[in-house]
């Protein structure tokens, strides 16, 4: 089986005053096979976001190649890429659905905008039936499709974010610390709403998340990034199991644990 | 009936309190009762809007305008802070109570060095007429005990040199500075990675217990609270359904709220469809939050 998506040394470098430069992310390799979850953790500064927007052509990158869905999308600019067809197959989800979503747009009209934006005639045509449809795979109930953002509860706009995301059927879905806004229940109807979206469309996701209690939980595999290098990936559980960087293991042992004790 | 023992630093009784809105009272603490002996660490927990950030800020009654109390008392050392003058509070509040807040680079004062900051603390306070210099000193020798290393290049950056952990242990520091009985920390380590957090639990939970100084940790991190605490005190909208042995609450749940937490959170599970979101609602409330989707 040939990976959705493929990133090889993909290098990004912000320049900082002086004429010098940080390297964000340095040299990485990753995929992503059809169907998989993926989750990309690290502490603050450790390249997983810009990573995880390099990915989504979302910024340029330096150096590397990234492949999607069979297509070498490299030499597409990010501008070029927002109206490309492959990024009806490429779909984001960010951590503040306040941000993310228009304010003036309601709830019906932000899940449509995709189709109309990027999808094809037939599709507008029934643009509408489309939005219905995706609202309900999200849990999304119909009387809240005329609100606007303000008048919504977090996990209502997390929820109206995640039908605007699959409303074309995409082949993927990034993730960037979807729950980490929302309160126990609501993080747990989420994750259980992405579950099933992937039983039932068969998407992959990128799940970036600073929450190692979760990401240990829904991914297939993981992916530990520490200043810009990735310095272990491996089956989700085996690396919790078995962390075999030192970063890891340090990472590892801090994530607090419910009837543990620290000796203090 | 004042002191219950003589070990005891804070008794909050039966407080309930609303603040005033545009429509009407609304309801924050329903009747709140928690107690603190001297030198020991209690965790406040609950989900976002249960009042445990509310309950903090009414000891040192940090409370907005329209708060309402309407019942209940706050019995620090024996008086009752509640019948206290503004001036009198202002002799408590970061003084014999300190406070630790979520984010400590907004609670410093950005165009001054921190270890001016915390020298003001110290001299606020301090009974014993200190000079400038040595109230800087003791900033330092501070800092050192608590385990930052270079305290005196540390003392002499700007808030916006140092990094977010570097700054919340220096806002545990300024909490430090004034030698208080009891520090009020509200959710000090919910905007740091997990290994800057275990860091900064670590600076917090080994100086209070090397002063025997008593903690108020409000948290919504159910795990932090058992790893680092005495005792949990569980919250859910104004009230306290639960409470007891940090290590016990969370591994033997006695009351269906703490349960249906801890089923909806990630520990101990071994797959995400056992997450279970929750489905319990307070037999007690009559108007239960019209927020957030039940589907």
């Amino acid at each position: 089986m040939t990976p959705l998506l493929d990133l090889r040394a993909i290098t990004k470098r912000y320049p900082v005053p002086g004429g010098n430069s940080v390297t964000a992310v340095d040299a990485v390799d990753f995929h992503v096979m059809p169907g998989e979850i993926l989750g990309i953790v690290g502490e603050s500064g450790s390249g997983k976001t810009t990573l995880s927007r390099i990915a989504a052509r979302l910024i340029p990158h330096d150096e590397g190649r990234i492949t999607f869905d069979g297509e070498d999308i490299t030499r597409i600019s990010g501008a070029k890429f927002a109206r490309h067809p492959k990024r009806r197959a490429l779909q984001m989800v960010f951590q503040d659905p306040l941000a993310s979503l228009n304010p003036r747009f309601r709830a019906r009209e932000a899940i449509g905008d995709p189709v109309h934006r990027l999808g094809t005639a037939a599709e507008r045509g029934r643009a509408a039936e489309l939005v219905a449809e995706a609202a309900r795979l999200a849990g999304l109930p119909e009387r809240l499709m005329s609100a606007y953002p303000h008048q919504m509860s977090g996990g209502q706009r997390a929820r109206v974010d995640i039908a605007r995301a699959i409303v074309l059927r995409p082949k993927m879905i990034l993730l960037d610390e979807p729950t980490s806004a929302l309160d126990a229940s609501l993080q747990a109807h989420v994750i259980r709403t992405l579950l099933d979206l992937r039983s039932e469309l068969g998407l992959s996701f990128i799940f970036v998340s600073h929450d190692l209690n979760l990401v240990r939980l829904i991914s297939d595999r993981l992916l530990v990034m520490h200043r810009g290098r990735v310095v272990e990936q491996g089956v989700a559980q085996a690396v919790f199991e078995a962390p075999q960087a030192e970063y890891t293991k340090t990472l590892i042992a801090a994530i607090p644990q419910v009837g543990r004790r620290r000796s203090v | 009936m004042t002191r219950t023992h003589e070990n005891r630093l804070l008794e909050i009784e039966d407080l309930q309190l609303g603040f005033d809105g545009a429509q009407g009272l609304l309801p924050a603490l329903r009747g709140v009762s928690v107690h603190l002996d001297r030198g020991e660490l209690v965790a406040l927990v609950g989900q976002s809007g249960s009042g445990k950030s509310v309950t903090g800020l009414t000891v040192l009654r940090l409370l907005g305008a329209n708060a309402r109390i309407a019942k209940g008392a706050i019995r620090f050392d024996g008086q009752d802070l509640l019948s206290f003058s503004e001036r009198q509070m202002r002799g408590i509040r970061g003084g014999r109570i300190a406070m630790v807040f979520q984010n400590a680079k907004a609670s410093l004062n950005p165009i001054r060095r921190v270890g001016d900051t915390l020298a003001d603390i110290v001299l606020a306070h301090d009974t014993t007429g200190l000079s400038r210099k040595q109230a800087l000193q003791k900033v330092v020798g501070l800092m050192a005990q608590i385990g930052i290393a270079l305290p005196e290049e540390r003392a002499r950056a700007y808030p916006s040199e140092l990094s977010g952990g570097m700054c919340q242990r220096i806002g545990i520091a300024a909490a430090l500075a004034s030698d208080p009985e009891l520090i009020i920390a509200d959710e000090p380590t919910s905007a740091l990675d997990v290994t800057t957090q275990q860091l900064v639990m670590d600076t917090l939970t080994e100086a209070a217990r090397a002063r025997g100084v008593a903690v108020i940790f409000i948290t919504h991190d159910l795990a932090l609270a058992s790893e680092y605490c005495d005792r949990a005190v569980v919250m859910n909208a104004g009230r306290i359904v639960e409470e007891g042995p940090a290590d016990r609450v969370f591994t033997d749940p006695q009351h269906p709220y703490t349960r249906a937490l801890l089923d909806a959170l990630p520990y101990g599970k071994t797959d995400a469809s056992e997450l279970r979101p929750m489905t319990w609602t307070d037999p007690e409330d009559s108007a239960p939050g019209a927020e957030g989707p039940r589907s």
